[in-house]
């Protein structure tokens, strides 16, 4: 019975040996960058430096970018499924409800690059003002806060609600001007949202959803919507 | 269907009893001897090391190891068709001798296929550590995603993702089938719950009439369905090359080349893990030379057709008139590569030669040592192919030299250490050679009660 | 155009913040989007604004187009209005756009070594201006060509100061100008006009890569387009060696070092024969002996009568040596005799419309400001580095001995002591400025982007230095109008009166608005002849005994300037495929005497000094010659120029780049340098083709030959239609497709680096390129098929061939590569799983692979493409013809339901907006009308390896070849 018994301790052995003799050689220069840099333990700390000896990730002539093994996801992903998403703290707790949906302000008002560009468009300081310079805001923190953002000249730190990732190519343009509704993606903000709030995956997949069979492109291509819906396909019409 | 032949062919000590089998074959496994304990350090300091190269080549990417370009294939595939060979000569012993009622593959059946399991693990290692991004890995596999994404089924890739699976589950369910009469003999050697871990795995082996007829109809169909597997998947690992149109790949003949090469590495390695197995565990009685002489026999059959694949090809480069064909294969032997080219040769088509001779096969350090060496050429054979026709691609002005570093040798050290991990856990916990066969080939004895568990 | 908008550039890091952050790893977290506060006009987040500025990389002066993306430059093009590079740009140009990204910027003023403030740095400038005035000590200006106001404010200035003005280019052509003095009397350059050449005999100067503009690529590529002018050139090069431009000779004179001359003044004997000549010239070439000439240079006379006779026949031209000519400025004198004999002056070779060299100086006029250095208060350094440039130490003791030293740099240099104040001027994007390099062309520059650092221009400086010194305030007579508050305000004033007056326009605000937008205005002055008054010949050197030295500038770091832009040795030098270092060229049987190998260096020793370099050795060098390239190799000039390579300047013992006897001995294996070029020539493979020029229109091109080559195809599977296992894929719309001229191409590497501008391509240094992982989507092909008097160079650029039926797209697993309905072999980098299958089986090896994710230091990150994703480690990329700009165009027209006509097409990509020579021609196939269409039924058009049938999106047009030797299509095979 040794033979077992011993035969499961080597394993054991086996994969502490390999993971200690795996990390030791970074013990060095862990402490360097803890020193150098935030002292959060992130595992690139314990990875040894690339054969070249030194970090690779510190060259100052060609720095090399280390695959992080436990990303950092900041708690939180600007896209995926929806009960995921938070509702984010934002600066300034701007209603859309308010301004869409009681003063019946037109979302491009503001978000006034939709149809010229891949952005939308986060409206200027300035877009606010043009009504709130003549808008008391005594007794209004959150106006105050606008005013004091626009006095002091630094933008306002939105954080972004509806993020995706660098490799996809996504225009409003093309969207809007094919007639999609803003809230068949970003649902019903006029009725339903003060923040904005993720209603949707943002996913390829609910992409492609649309991406198929899109009744607005019958209605654009007429005769060549069949053409049109096999170029939706493509996964270079969204992808860089 | 038990065999009712003679068994004057088989060289075997018929002075032996059943139980006198079953304990010399179940010895090794209730001692723990010093060599045992070397092999196994040496095997977790290899692990070690290559574990410490894998994780360089995690997290800063590839280029730790020696690639360059147009060279993206290297040690990595080189290993992966090595394992792959090497995990030809265990189903192919058993399951094609089996049919063909060759008495002298029961030695050695076992270990043989023990062996094809853990040479096919470790292969399947390199498909992961060879991409670039390992992580994402698993895409390879199709599953329905919400990407509503599928997978590229024209890819030669894609067909070796099937074929070394299917080959893996049909080998380890023959070796399973293979090993149940045995598991029931441990299951009665020992005691307590080893004896209950045994017993669960010999799902009630009582070795009645009965089940032996089962037993044997099951053997042999799943003998049947292993059989053509041995052709299919190292024609299908042939094919990543000879389906691409790189130079020195594209070329019709290398399924048949493949497989010839995969059971002539494969039963030399049977050989190379053979002698010191019979040697350590003093099973002279059951594993000697009259089975390494005839694997030796295999090796020098599959050699020679082995060697003619070489000529053929170059014969058919040279016929086509094909500048980029003949190039290529110019090129292996006068230039960046003609060591490798060389080492092939030698170790393949020459060495080998020396088998022809009756005292060279039955001397068991000549089996051993020529055994190492055509291990070593047809791991150069692989080398060969990939690294000199990926360095001279078609176009002159991207020419390049590649050599493995010591990353890329850390990971095949790595590979070496992971398969005799298996095989050494595995001579520690099943019976290495086929106590029930062995048993058959002994003269029955004066009747008695439950013969195949005593 | 108010400035102010461009204050606020950087408040958007937010949106365009992707760039920097991207990444395919499909996690990110939430990110800030910072909104402006005030929006500028013109800028659309997600839009590009182009802004027409002016390139300062060299003296010649193009215009260029700067792509603004959310308050960053992201790219440099060449200006289609501007006359000099008509929309293209060199490879020096585009890598310059690094200069305002370099992270070895300056980030304020410094004085003597220490960070400062402007107030004080400026303050002490002031005091020691009045130091040196109360101690009568001079004033003195040291610096590159500048022109227009510009320079203008500079001489207003220090003339008020009562200080000197030098400006000297290291690669001016001096020599020519002197000459061109002596001959004609005019003080200036001819300017060549190569389109309507047939013959083309350069003695050395390397006028298609560093000797002269664009305009030359574009001559040269016209006379050499049999549909352009109904000829094709001939290019006969007369030189001791073969540079970047005269590998592309057709006939190669290996005419000893030093007796060019000899050789131009033989030719211009036996041309006067030829045509009976009778002009002014006759009288010199009486007593010319040709045989003793041609004996002495050692070419062969049959070549030279030959020449003669095509000179005599029709219209040539000569050009002058270069920097690696011996005795450079007798050849000038030689070669404009010649043109003078061959009748080319005032048809080929003209006066009128010429560089601009009124304030140009001679190295003379530097050493007399380098002698005097002990007399000088304070001198103005801009943006010269006397030190790494000039032989010797004698800059070097000079600076020393100078007072005060203001140097105005962007970026460290050999020439700052210890002592000096560094005002960071800021770089070409984020300032005013202009030039007039060529006669009549004013170019303008305007401020592109909001400077990255705290910096101010140097017109800037001179006027606050005017003002605080009292100058100006319109009392003494020439300074009639008081000084301006801005350069801008200075700028405009003087064009207003400079060019605006000259104008035929009306109104100045429509001038300037258009001058702004056009980036400048263009007179186009008529060009004239001159008369020939050279009283007695040159001095004609003779062979010389020993080894003869001779450097030749890199063809992107030119003479140094450039040294710290890492694309500048990433790119592989076009001829020898090296990156990353300093090479020796030497003769293969010097090579071979030494017992080189590979990675061998070589030890160069001259009187002055000794370097160790790498070596190439090259089928067209003379084994008495030995030539060393420039601008590599810096002592603390910014990390990457100071990172390899030795420079060459250090074995002068005068300030000419040739003629000192140097000896070569093999030194260590140490060299960093590699190439990126697999094999000198294509190994009698099918790859290159030439088309004889005779078979030219007889439809003997390789353009028939598609199908026809090993292995041979039964005819019955193209009769059965049974040839391609898949059908053809369908291209409803587009069939995207490019076709390269090889016959025009002159390898000057511009298409590489527009190509690492516009895709983040990343640059992995000396180090992973010695391992061969250079990441350049385009190679450079360089096959060396001939040697001797027929040296048959051929280039071709090979890029992703976009096959349709492409091997790469069958083997993908995951299905990350595929063909797209416009044609396009598309490659889905956050799909790749890196299993570089694919690129085993691109018979282009067109394929690069990211071994490692290379990183981009700090700054040069904000000059990355947002429309391209940069990718990490384990991705497989390559060409996709820049897919973001067709992606951008069509959505353009699809605003208005069109499809992209084929003039949105032709220059659309960077590679072909770039090229010289205009030899890259993309469009649209399955359009007839569309240029590229017709380029591809080209009776020289060829797909690469066609016998693969891989059905390519890339067709070659075949080099044609004036040999009579029979090489063969294949070289040979």
């Amino acid at each position: 019975m040794r033979s077992q018994i011993i035969a499961a301790i080597c394993f054991v052995a086996l994969i502490a040996a390999g993971l200690t003799f795996g990390l030791i050689g970074g013990e060095s220069h862990a402490d360097e960058s803890a020193t150098e840099e935030s002292s959060s333990f992130e595992i690139r700390d314990v990875i040894p430096a690339g054969p070249s000896g030194s970090d690779p990730s510190k060259d100052e002539l060609f720095p090399l970018r280390p695959y992080a093994l436990i990303p950092d996801l900041d708690g939180q992903v600007a896209y995926g499924e929806v009960e995921y998403a938070p509702l984010l703290e934002q600066p300034i707790e701007y209603s859309h409800k308010l301004h869409a949906g009681e003063l019946q302000i037109a979302c491009e008002y503001c978000h006034s690059q939709a149809r010229r560009s891949i952005h939308a468009g986060v409206p200027e300081t300035e877009t606010c003002m043009n009504c709130h310079k003549v808008i008391p805001n005594e007794g209004r923190p959150e106006l105050q806060k606008l005013t004091a953002f626009y006095e002091s000249g630094d933008p306002i730190p939105w954080q972004k609600v509806h993020d995706l990732p660098d490799f996809v190519y996504f225009s409003h343009k093309r969207h809007v001007r094919g007639g999609v509704e803003c809230t068949e993606c970003h649902g019903n903000m006029a009725q339903e949202m003060t923040v904005a709030k993720r209603v949707n995956t943002l996913q390829m997949g609910w992409c492609l959803d649309c991406h198929k069979d899109h009744p607005k492109v019958d209605e654009n291509y007429g005769a060549s919507a069949a053409l049109r819906r096999a170029e939706l396909k493509d996964c270079l019409t969204c992808h860089k | 269907m038990a065999n009712t032949n003679s068994n004057s062919e088989a060289k075997v000590d018929t002075e032996l009893s059943y139980g006198q089998v079953t304990s010399d074959v179940l010895a090794p496994l209730f001692t723990m001897g010093k060599p045992y304990m070397a092999g196994m350090g040496l095997v977790l300091l290899g692990l070690a090391y290559g574990g410490w190269c894998i994780i360089q080549q995690l997290v800063w990417g590839l280029g730790v190891a020696g690639y360059s370009q147009p060279d993206f294939w290297g040690l990595y595939i080189t290993t992966f068709v090595f394992w792959v060979g090497i995990g030809h000569a265990g189903t192919l012993i058993s399951a094609v001798l089996f049919l063909f009622r060759s008495k002298w593959r029961t030695g050695v059946y076992r270990a043989a296929e023990a062996m094809t399991i853990f040479a096919v693990m470790t292969a399947a290692l390199f498909p992961a550590l060879h991409v670039g991004r390992m992580w994402n890995a698993y895409w390879l596999f199709p599953y329905p995603n919400q990407r509503q994404l599928w997978q590229n089924f024209k890819s030669p890739l894609m067909w070796d993702v099937f074929a070394v699976s299917t080959y893996f589950t049909v080998s380890t369910i023959f070796f399973y089938i293979g090993l149940i009469p045995d598991f029931a003999a441990m299951r009665d050697r020992t005691r307590g719950v080893i004896s209950k871990m045994y017993g669960s795995l010999a799902i009630g082996w009582r070795g009645t009439d009965r089940q032996w007829r089962h037993y044997m109809a099951a053997y042999g169909f799943f003998a049947a369905f292993a059989t053509p597997l041995v052709l299919s998947v190292h024609s299908i690992v042939s094919w990543d090359f000879a389906m691409a149109q790189t130079a020195g790949w594209h070329s019709t003949l290398f399924p048949p080349y493949f497989v010839a090469g995969a059971i002539f590495s494969g039963c030399a390695m049977v050989i190379t893990l053979m002698v010191p197995l019979s040697a350590i565990f003093k099973w002279e009685k059951y594993i000697n030379v009259w089975h390494f002489e005839h694997l030796a026999k295999m090796c020098l059959l599959t050699g020679g057709i082995l060697t003619y694949a070489y000529l053929m090809e170059y014969f058919i480069a040279w016929y086509s008139d094909n500048p980029y064909e003949w190039g290529i294969f110019a090129f292996r032997v006068v230039g960046d590569y003609w060591w490798v080219f060389w080492i092939m040769v030698v170790c393949n088509c020459i060495v080998p030669l020396i088998w022809w001779f009756k005292k060279a096969r039955t001397n068991l350090w000549c089996l051993f040592i020529v055994s190492i060496v055509i291990n070593i050429g047809m791991w150069f054979e692989r080398f060969n192919i990939i690294a000199s026709s990926l360095a001279h691609q078609f176009d002159p002005a991207a020419w390049t030299y590649y050599l493995p570093n010591y990353i890329e040798i850390g990971v095949l050290i790595f590979s070496f250490s992971w398969f005799f991990l298996w095989f050494l856990l595995f001579v520690k916990v099943m019976p290495s050679v086929a106590i029930a066969e062995v048993k058959e080939l002994l003269p029955p004895p004066l009747k008695q009660k439950g013969v195949a568990a005593k | 155009m108010a400035d102010m908008n461009r204050r606020d550039f950087l408040k958007v890091l937010g949106i365009s913040g992707t760039a920097s952050a991207c990444t395919i790893d499909p996690v990110t977290p939430i990110e800030k989007v910072l909104p402006y506060v005030v929006t500028p006009d013109q800028i659309i987040p997600g839009v590009a604004t182009w802004f027409a500025t002016q390139c300062t990389a060299c003296p010649v002066g193009c215009g260029v187009v700067a792509k603004n993306r959310e308050g960053r430059i992201i790219m440099l093009e060449g200006n289609r209005e501007h006359p000099t590079n008509n929309g293209s740009l060199c490879a020096k140009g585009i890598t310059d756009l690094q200069a305002t990204y370099s992270p070895d910027r300056f980030t304020g003023p410094m004085v003597a070594g220490q960070d400062s403030t402007w107030d004080d740095a400026f303050g002490k400038v002031v005091s020691a201006v009045k130091a040196a005035q109360s101690s009568g000590k001079k004033i003195a200006w040291l610096g590159r060509e500048r022109t227009g106001a510009t320079a203008a404010i500079t001489d207003q200035v220090i003339g008020a100061l009562g200080g000197s003005v030098t400006r000297w280019e290291p690669l001016g052509k001096e020599a020519l100008r002197k000459a061109t003095k002596a001959v004609f009397g005019i003080d200036g350059v001819p300017s060549y006009a190569l389109s309507q050449a047939e013959t083309i005999i350069s003695f050395g100067a390397d006028f298609l890569s560093t000797w002269g503009g664009p305009d030359h690529h574009h001559g040269y590529g016209q006379s050499r387009d049999p549909d352009h002018c109904g000829f094709v050139s001939q290019f006969w090069v007369v030189e001791p060696r073969l540079s970047n431009t005269s590998v592309n000779a057709d006939i190669h004179l290996s005419a000893a070092p030093g007796t060019e001359a000899g050789v131009a003044l033989a030719l211009a004997k036996l041309v006067a024969d030829e045509r009976k000549y009778s002009g002014p010239a006759s009288s010199l070439l009486t007593d010319i002996d040709v045989d003793g000439l041609i004996a002495a240079a050692g070419v062969s006379k049959d070549r030279m009568i030959e020449l003669a006779g095509r000179m005599a026949a029709n219209m040539s031209i000569a050009m002058p040596g270069g920097t690696a000519t011996v005795n450079e400025e007798a050849v000038a004198v030689a070669t404009l005799i010649l043109n003078e004999v061959a009748g080319n002056i005032g048809e080929t070779v003209t006066f009128g419309q010429d560089a601009n060299l009124a304030g140009v100086s001679y190295y003379a006029d530097v050493e007399a400001v380098l002698a005097d250095a002990a007399n000088i208060g304070v001198l103005f350094l801009d943006e010269l580095d006397i030190v790494y440039t000039t032989p010797g130490s004698t800059a070097k003791d000079a600076l020393a001995l100078v007072a005060q030293i203001v140097a105005f740099q962007n970026e460290p240099s050999e020439s700052l002591t210890e002592s000096s104040i560094v005002l960071p001027t800021g770089t070409t994007l984020e300032n005013w400025g202009d030039n007039e390099s060529i006669m009549g062309r004013h170019t303008l520059q305007q401020p592109a982007m909001k400077g990255l650092k705290n910096t101010r221009g140097s017109g800037d400086i001179m006027l606050a230095l005017a003002k605080s010194l009292g100058l100006g305030a319109g009392d003494d007579d020439e300074e009639a109008t008081p000084l301006p508050d801005t350069f801008q305000a200075f700028l405009m004033d003087w064009w207003k009166s400079n060019v605006f007056a000259k104008s035929d326009a009306t109104d100045w605000d429509v001038f300037w608005r258009s001058a702004v937008q056009t980036g400048g205005h263009f007179f186009s002055r008529d060009v004239h002849s001159a008369t020939f008054q050279l009283a007695s010949l040159p001095e004609v050197g003779g062979t010389t005994d020993g080894v003869t030295l001779g450097l030749f500038p890199h063809h992107i770091t030119y003479d140094g300037r450039h040294a710290n832009r890492p694309w500048a040795h990433e790119m592989p030098e076009p001829v020898t495929g090296f990156v990353w270092g300093t090479w020796a060229e030497i003769s293969l049987a010097t090579a071979e005497k030494l017992g080189l190998e590979e990675d061998d260096k070589v030890t160069l020793t001259t009187a002055a000094g000794s370097i160790d370099v790498g070596f190439f050795p090259s089928p067209g060098i003379r084994d008495d010659m030995v030539a060393v390239v420039m601008g590599n190799g810096h002592e603390g000039a910014g990390r990457y120029a100071d990172l390899t390579g030795a420079n060459p300047v250090r074995l002068l013992t005068s300030m000419s780049y040739a003629g000192d006897k140097v000896t070569v001995t093999k030194a260590g294996k140490t060299t960093h340098i590699s190439t990126q070029l697999g094999n000198i020539d294509q190994d009698n493979r099918p790859i290159n083709y030439i088309v004889k020029a005779k078979d030219i229109g007889t439809g003997k091109g390789p353009g028939g030959l598609v199908h026809l080559h090993h292995p041979p195809i039964d005819e019955r599977l193209i009769e059965n239609n049974l040839l391609d296992m898949y059908p053809e894929p369908e291209h409803p719309t587009y069939r995207f497709a490019m076709a390269i001229d090889l016959n025009k191409c002159t390898g000057c590497a511009a298409c590489q680096v527009a190509c690492y501008a516009e895709n983040n391509i990343g640059v992995v240094g000396p180090e992973q390129n010695r391992r061969g992982r250079h990441m350049g989507w385009m190679r450079l092909s360089r096959y060396w098929e001939g040697s001797g008097e027929e040296p048959d160079v051929r280039w071709q650029p090979t890029m992703c061939q976009q096959c349709s039926h492409a091997p790469c797209e069958g083997v993908c697993p995951v299905l990350a590569t595929y063909h797209n309905l416009d044609g396009l072999n598309a490659m889905i980098y956050n799909r790749c799983v890196g299993t570089r299958y694919c690129a085993n089986n691109c018979p282009y090896s067109a394929r690069r692979f990211n071994y490692h994710t290379y990183d981009w230091p700090e700054a040069f990150h904000m000059m990355l493409n947002p429309d391209v994703m940069t990718r990490t480690m384990g991705v497989m990329e390559k060409c996709t013809f820049c897919v973001q700009r067709i992606r951008e165009a069509k959505s353009d027209y699809r605003d208005h339901g069109q499809v992209v006509p084929d003039a949105a097409l032709t220059k659309l990509l960077p590679c072909a907006s770039a090229c010289g020579s205009d030899c890259i021609t993309f469009g649209n196939l399955k359009d007839p009308e569309s240029e590229v269409s017709k380029k591809f039924e080209n009776e020289r058009a060829y797909p690469m390896l066609a016998e693969l049938n891989t059905k390519p999106g890339v067709r070659y047009l075949a080099r044609i070849s004036h040999s009579e030797a029979e090489t063969g299509h294949g070289g040979g095979h």
